[in-house]
């Protein structure tokens, strides 16, 4: 039995209305109304159609939102699919995958095996494995979504200090520096810094300063 | 080439363990959210063209190729389990080398034996105290090291007894 606060309710994981929760291990967990978690919050699939504020750190199995999130703490999961924004305040994002169809802002790194990113990601790092990167607001979702064109304003870019991964592929990314073993620098790319120990290719629509290749390094 | 604030000869920037070990970015970033590198051994230093990461150079070489001689044979959970044995080994050793009466030269003449026991904190704390009254009492170094090193033993298989 779930013990909440607020004139909403929790039926079989699904809450509806305003709920404000204690932390802990919910199970699966379906927010279509406004949810409250004020300590650590374990949980399997984490469904947000609605508005969700974590004041501690989630942990989960899989995150898929449309809606609004908002984690003042840490977010660890296995998978991440983001059609909505996705704001976490702590130091760190942790996922094997991240699918990002939407807005994921992060104060600290983002750590993932594989992002694939059509959306924005806006981060201090973002590191990885396998991470593309794909910024435009042309989208499915940014075509349907008031809420997204509102999160990002006018801005047409993911903005990230250090992106570090061993293949990276951008288009419409700002940053300062980029470091890996095969990366792709597409268009609408501002990047000080681009170092590459393997494959580099730069599109003539980006704006690239310092570039090191495995033979100058 | 890169100007960079030099490290010092114990760390190794992170940039020289991807080239001297051939490991790539996903594998020593996927090793590191599962818990296998320590997040506190990544030090982020400012260098002429912005930051750089060193890593203590002894520890990392000598962790990554632990995890390459385990990767095919155990699950990185089970390879995480290991480690954290080794830590606790290392961190028995600095608990006993922080002591403020007890020298390298005699917590290393246990460190072989460490290699077995699995003592509790307030274990490794009553062999300080038995050490403290060991030394208070003059007893001769070598009956002292015979002594914790027989209670250290004790203490541990009680413990492991315990935990079974």
């Amino acid at each position: 039995m779930v013990s909440f606060k607020g004139v909403g309710s929790v039926e079989n994981g699904n809450v509806n209305g305003v709920v404000i929760f204690p932390g802990g291990d919910y199970g699966d967990l379906n927010v279509n109304g406004v949810a409250t978690v004020q300590g650590p919050l374990q949980a399997g699939v984490l469904d947000i159609d609605g508005v969700f504020h974590g004041q501690n750190d989630v942990t989960c199995e899989n995150l898929k939102t449309t809606g609004v999130v908002n984690i003042d703490g840490n977010l660890q999961t296995t998978l991440a699919n983001i059609q909505g924004v996705v704001s976490v305040h702590g130091n760190k994002v942790e996922a094997d995958r991240i699918v990002c169809d939407g807005v994921l802002n992060v104060g600290g790194q983002v750590s993932a095996d594989t992002i694939d990113a059509q959306g924005f990601i806006n981060a201090e790092e973002i590191v990885g494995d396998r991470i593309s990167i794909q910024s435009h607001t042309s989208s499915f979702f940014f075509k349907m979504w008031t809420k997204l064109k509102e999160a990002v304003g006018n801005q047409n870019h993911s903005i990230v200090d250090l992106i570090e991964a061993t293949t990276v592929n951008l288009r419409g990314v700002h940053a300062r520096t980029v470091s890996g073993q095969d990366i792709t620098i597409g268009p609408g790319c501002k990047i000080d810094k681009v170092d590459a120990s393997d494959k580099l290719f730069i599109d003539e629509d980006a704006e690239v300063g310092i570039v090191i290749t495995k033979a100058e390094a | 080439m890169e100007n960079i604030i030099a490290n010092t000869p114990s760390e190794i920037s992170k940039k020289e363990l991807l080239d001297r070990t051939g490991i790539s970015y996903g594998q020593l970033y996927r090793w590191k959210r599962q818990g296998l590198i320590p997040e506190d051994w990544f030090q982020k230093r400012s260098s002429y063209t912005g930051q750089e990461t060193f890593l203590p150079r002894e520890r990392i070489l000598t962790r990554i190729k632990s995890i390459r001689s385990m990767k095919d044979d155990l699950t990185l959970s089970e390879i995480r389990e290991r480690l954290e044995n080794e830590l606790y080994k290392e961190g028995l050793r600095q608990i006993l080398l922080n002591a403020s009466d007890i020298s390298e030269d005699f917590v290393d003449s246990l460190e072989l034996n460490l290699d077995e026991f699995a003592l509790s904190e307030n274990g490794v704390k009553a062999v300080l105290v038995l050490y403290s009254a060991l030394v208070k009492d003059q007893i001769d170094i070598t009956k002292q090291r015979e002594l914790i090193s027989q209670t250290i033993k004790t203490m541990s298989v009680s413990t492991q007894a315990e935990k079974g």
